[in-house]
């Protein structure tokens, strides 16, 4: 697809996207969104690039982010193992003024997996297809 | 100082990946792991000399009163001796027999697995820590009996032997649980044999554990696995098909003895199998070519003396069974041992090609020579001390039994020894060391047992119940059993004459088990073929009716239906949404229906937005966005944009269809409507504090019900995998 509309606005909007992605992960504690929300948008924002700057580059291993994503969410609940709590026990830490749960962590893992598998699905049917 | 116990069947299960991961020395790490089990038990067994039990555990389920526990008593510490002893042996041995097999590192990983498998089972004081070892040592022999796995014998033998072995595991895990439940715990030493054995449940719980038993050491009918797993490179026969694995149904028996044994069932349940046994393995044994094939129905022979003896349920029996199996490990392990060197050095283990080895293979021969000493039961061999106790066990009724067995055991004695008689082309053989002084301990121990009084008077001693065993050497005894020897040795000659003639069996147990193997197959194929039309609807037919059916049924039985209020402005987006599914199904261009499809999911996100649940309107909005991308993305680039090959409202589609919409909308709400959502919904917002959160909906997600995501999401990690494993054809 090779639109100089496009691209000009992809420019722009991608990136200021893949941020409100990233926001929506972050503020899902208190107000919309979470690791789900936020790794969707994230990943339509590169599917926009994609469509304004072509194909995306051949062999990426998106397999690895999705066992990245699962890893970490896996880790986070492990911490709670090591410090004798079930599995998957959360806390909220204080940095300062800074309020940090640690379930943060778990959505991290959330957002790389929905990032990665969406991207994956995408880019596999894509090549696929042409 | 107990819990050195616990670590005792680690040991070689840690060591082996380190072995698998070595190249050259993984026998040297499976040396050590045996050498060093064989240190830790030297503790043990010094508590079991003075009566001391140690018990050591770990807790595992203990919401179940299930946990990782061992105890050793002088039973378990005998079975751990030799398994750790014998396992010594076999290491030194198989390394010169393996050679410069580049896979050795892989055999001698198996092999630890295995032997901790096996520490485990017999230490064992928990009936699921049992189960869970013994299976252990079945998946072992599996690929162990299928090292060779180029070779189609050997990948068929040790399916026949894993599916046998796990069938009658599977069995005996039920029956363990049955008899966890009766007894009130899953501790074997705790086990209160009157509230079990006074159970109307005991018949079952005695006939599961037998299945488990009786399959595991090889009794008729289902004996068969056992001569097949004689593809397995010899030291593995040697180790775990003679000396120990298949030794574990009887150890399960006398373990159990205290809780299940001394009642009528027992006896009459057991004793029949194991002497039906005994004598079939051993004419069997007679008639066979090979040298292997010999030694294991041998093998099946001894099992089922065993298993009779520990079916007699008392406690001479149970001492006899013991001293026996110590005493077959001793001469079956050495004549293993036996058979895989001449096996190595002449490359045939058929008998009537084999002749005169005494020559060329001396030390061979006289390991040989000792060991079917002990076979045949002579005067002053440990098998002549342990089948004068079993008669003892027996008692005279059945006697008469062993007799017979005494005199065709010698006979397959006899037909081994034959090898090394006569005069052969052997001049050029030699033997290697390694080939024999491994089998020396065992062949000593062979003669040790039968002349050293404490040896076997220690064996009784420890499993509790000192009494007298040492047999008195008188000509009464001594005539039958030289007698027995002649006689068999006449057999013998017989048996050689017969056996080249001996038609091939046409019904034995290996081919009915493939018999049924294949019907299994040609089963799975018609259905395959009845169900697998490669018509992506057919497929989704089925699914979602019998979703909408088992889903349904349930649901429209409690149904409570909504009643139908005012009309609200929901409505509008409600007519929307009913317009959009209307297009989609009646459009006659893919591309329209799938737009069409999206309008239905951005109905549904006004509706969210007008219940105020603006994290569900995102999530399902940015849903619908990437559904739409990659549904285009497949109907423009892999599907011709046509109308579809069946029109959507033909038959059974559209009763499906409805169907499942229909069910799926009741089941919404009557999940949206039910009392105990609300109450969890209650749940939530009180402790959301606790999270640290203020938006219920992903505290949900992340926190309280943190393990569902989980799962989620490895589930959407392999859906991707799955699309990028699916779409990446080869090309």
């Amino acid at each position: 697809m090779n639109s100089l509309v496009l691209r000009t606005v992809a420019r722009v909007v991608a990136p200021v996207v893949v941020l409100y992605g990233v926001r929506l992960l972050l503020v899902g504690h208190n107000s919309p969104g979470g690791g789900f929300v936020g790794g969707l948008v994230t990943a339509l924002a590169v599917v926009l690039g994609w469509l304004a700057f072509g194909p995306p580059p051949r062999a990426r291993r998106w397999e690895r982010g999705v066992a990245l994503g699962v890893g970490i969410s896996a880790v986070t609940g492990l911490a709670a193992v090591l410090l004798g709590r079930p599995f998957l026990t959360h806390a909220v830490l204080y940095a300062g003024p800074v309020k940090l749960p640690t379930s943060l962590f778990f959505d991290v893992g959330v957002f790389l997996v929905v990032v990665s598998a969406t991207l994956a699905a995408v880019r596999t049917l894509w090549e696929a297809g042409s | 100082m107990q819990t050195l116990l616990l670590g005792i069947p680690l040991i070689p299960l840690l060591a082996a990946p380190w072995a698998a991961a070595s190249r050259r020395g993984s026998w040297l790490v499976a040396l050590g792991a045996c050498g060093a089990v064989l240190l830790a038990l030297v503790p043990v067994a010094r508590w079991a000399a003075t009566g001391l039990v140690a018990s050591a555990e770990l807790s595992w389920f203990s919401a179940l009163g299930v946990g990782y526990r061992l105890r050793a008593d002088g039973l378990s510490a005998l079975f751990a001796l030799l398994v750790a002893g014998v396992g010594v042996l076999i290491v030194l041995y198989a390394r010169a027999y393996l050679g410069h097999e580049p896979r050795a590192p892989a055999f001698f990983a198996y092999l630890l697995l295995f032997a901790g498998s096996m520490l485990g089972l017999v230490l064992a004081d928990d009936l699921l820590t049992l189960y869970v070892f013994w299976e252990g040592t079945s998946l072992a022999s599996f690929f162990l009996i299928g090292f060779h796995d180029e070779r189609w014998e050997a990948r068929q033998a040790s399916v026949r032997a894993l599916v046998v072995t796990v069938v009658g595991g599977l069995a005996m895990l039920a029956g363990f649980l049955l008899l966890g439940l009766e007894a009130g715990t899953f501790r074997v030493s705790e086990l209160d044999p009157r509230t079990v054995q006074g159970s109307p449940r005991y018949p079952w719980v005695l006939g599961l554990v037998l299945a488990g038993a009786f399959t595991k050491s090889a009794q008729i009918p289902v004996h068969f696995w056992l001569p097949g797993a004689m593809v397995a490179p010899t030291p593995v026969s040697a180790y775990l098909h003679s000396a120990t694995m298949v030794k574990a149904g009887v150890f399960l028996l006398l373990r159990l003895l205290p809780v299940l044994g001394g009642t009528e069932l027992w006896r009459t349940w057991i004793l029949p199998v194991g002497l039906g046994t005994f004598l079939f393995g051993a004419v069997v044994a007679v008639l066979q070519d090979d040298l292997k094939a010999l030694l294991a129905y041998g093998t099946v022979s001894a099992l089922g003396l065993a298993t009779a003896l520990a079916g007699t349920g008392t406690a001479v029996g149970r001492d006899a069974a013991v001293l026996y199996l110590i005493n077959h490990a001793a001469y079956k392990g050495t004549l293993f041992l036996v058979a895989g060197a001449v096996e190595h050095e002449t490359g045939t283990r058929q008998i009537r090609h084999l002749r005169g080895l005494a020559r060329a293979m001396p030390a061979t021969a006289t390991l040989a020579a000792l060991s079917v000493f002990s076979l045949a039961a002579l005067p002053a061999s440990g098998g002549f001390v342990a089948k004068d106790l079993a008669a003892k066990a027996l008692g005279h009724g059945l006697e008469g039994w062993l007799w017979v067995g005494a005199v065709v055991t010698a006979a397959f004695g006899a037909r081994f020894l034959q090898v090394f008689f006569g005069s052969g082309e052997a001049e050029h053989r030699h033997e290697p060391a390694g080939l024999w002084l491994p089998a020396l301990p065992l062949a000593v121990l062979c003669v040790l047992f039968g002349t050293w009084r404490q040896l076997p008077e220690a064996v009784v001693d420890w499993l509790g119940a000192p009494h007298n065993v040492w047999p008195k050497f008188s000509w009464g005894k001594v005539a039958p059993a030289l007698l027995a020897a002649v006689g068999g040795a006449g057999v013998a000659w017989f048996g050689g004459t017969v056996s080249s003639r001996w038609p091939e069996a046409r019904w034995n147990g290996d081919r009915i088990f493939d018999a049924l193997q294949a019907a299994l197959l040609r089963f799975a194929d018609a259905l395959t073929h009845l169900s697998l039309t490669g018509r992506l609807r057919d497929y989704l037919v089925v699914i979602l009716g019998v979703a909408a059916v088992g889903a349904g049924l349930p649901v429209l039985a409690h149904a409570r239906w909504p009643e139908v209020g005012r009309l609200s402005f929901e409505a509008a987006f409600v007519g929307i949404g009913v317009a959009a599914v209307l297009v989609t199904v009646l459009s006659r261009s893919l591309v329209a229906a799938v737009v069409a499809l999206g309008a239905v999911g951005y109905s549904v996100v006004f509706l969210f937005m007008g219940l105020r649940a603006p994290d569900l309107a995102l999530t399902q909005m940015l849903v619908e966005t990437v559904s739409l991308v990659l549904f285009l993305a497949v109907v423009t680039r892999l599907l011709s944009a046509d109308v579809p090959d069946r029109h959507p409202l033909a038959g059974l589609d559209l009763l499906v269809s409805v169907a499942v919409g229909v069910v799926a909308g009741a089941l919404a709400f009557q999940l949206s409507t039910g009392p105990p959502s609300q109450r969890l919904a209650e749940f939530f917002a009180r402790n959301a504090k606790l999270a640290g959160g203020t938006n219920l909906v992903n505290l949900v997600v992340v926190d309280f019900r943190g393990l569902d995501t989980l799962g989620e999401i490895t589930v959407l990690g392999i859906a991707a995998l799955g699309v990028l494993a699916l779409a990446r054809r080869p090309r």
